[in-house]
């Protein structure tokens, strides 16, 4: 594959992993490729950022949940 | 009795912070989400034949917790209850020590994901959520919430490109 992979192509890459068979004339361009890697470096980039942002605000610090100074526990079963 | 009660504390132990993250994602109403989530577990509690080990439980949560969000957003009441679109708020659970990576994303990156994050499509906020958020495989997601792995990559790549917009990183 000669010309440059665009967008969709590098985020296919980027889905399909290192192995895949049906990417590498894909995988054998981005590895020759430096405009190709400096893309495929600000995606891989991008979607791990966006991933912690995501991830980091709506973590919880514990196991129970505290909120505004109660703590939440599991449900009970209710009596049958 | 007390076996199950048990099995069930473990349970919720194991899951309930990954339940209630993906219901923060995927409603913007924190109390909302949390209420969900709750939701969620007694579902669990009530339900019997989840327990008979034919549906993995980790499965099972995600399923629930994915359609129980979309029924909340669909119900009207809530709906008329919920306030103006909100980002989480981080300060509700204050981490002692920022990261590294938490220094170097400004506020002003962390708002603008939120606010794309949050002008996705339900679909695509679920499947972005539960492919880079909870990690699952493409294939995982498309069992998950009953497509094709066709429509999770579809809905995905979408909104992967929406995103990137937020980080100006669109190529």
């Amino acid at each position: 594959m000669i010309r440059c992979l665009n967008e969709k192509q590098l985020w296919e890459l980027y889905e399909a992993g290192e192995s895949t068979l049906e990417r590498a004339y894909g995988r054998a361009h981005l590895d020759s490729c430096d405009a190709c890697q400096w893309h495929y470096q600000h995606l891989v980039r991008d979607l791990e950022l966006i991933g912690q942002v995501l991830q980091e605000a709506t973590n919880l610090s514990r196991d129970t949940v505290q909120i505004q100074g109660v703590t939440k526990s599991p449900p009970l079963p209710l009596a049958s | 009795m007390a076996d199950g009660q048990e099995k069930f504390a473990t349970l919720y132990r194991a899951h309930h912070s990954r339940i209630v993250r993906l219901c923060r994602l995927l409603l913007q109403y924190p109390p909302e989400a949390d209420e969900v989530a709750q939701d969620v577990f007694l579902k669990l509690l009530k339900t019997e034949s989840v327990w008979d080990h034919t549906i993995p439980l980790e499965s099972w949560l995600t399923c629930f917790a994915v359609n129980a969000c979309r029924d909340r957003r669909r119900s009207r009441w809530w709906r008329g209850r919920r306030e103006t679109p909100q980002e989480f708020e981080e300060t509700d659970f204050p981490s002692p020590y920022p990261t590294p990576e938490q220094v170097s994303v400004s506020s002003e990156q962390r708002a603008r994901i939120w606010q794309e994050f949050r002008t996705l499509s339900p679909r695509q906020q679920e499947v972005f959520a539960l492919r880079y958020i909870e990690g699952r495989t493409g294939e995982e997601v498309a069992e998950l919430l009953g497509v094709t792995t066709g429509s999770v990559k579809q809905h995905l790549f979408r909104a992967v490109q929406h995103m990137r917009k937020a980080l100006g990183g669109h190529i």
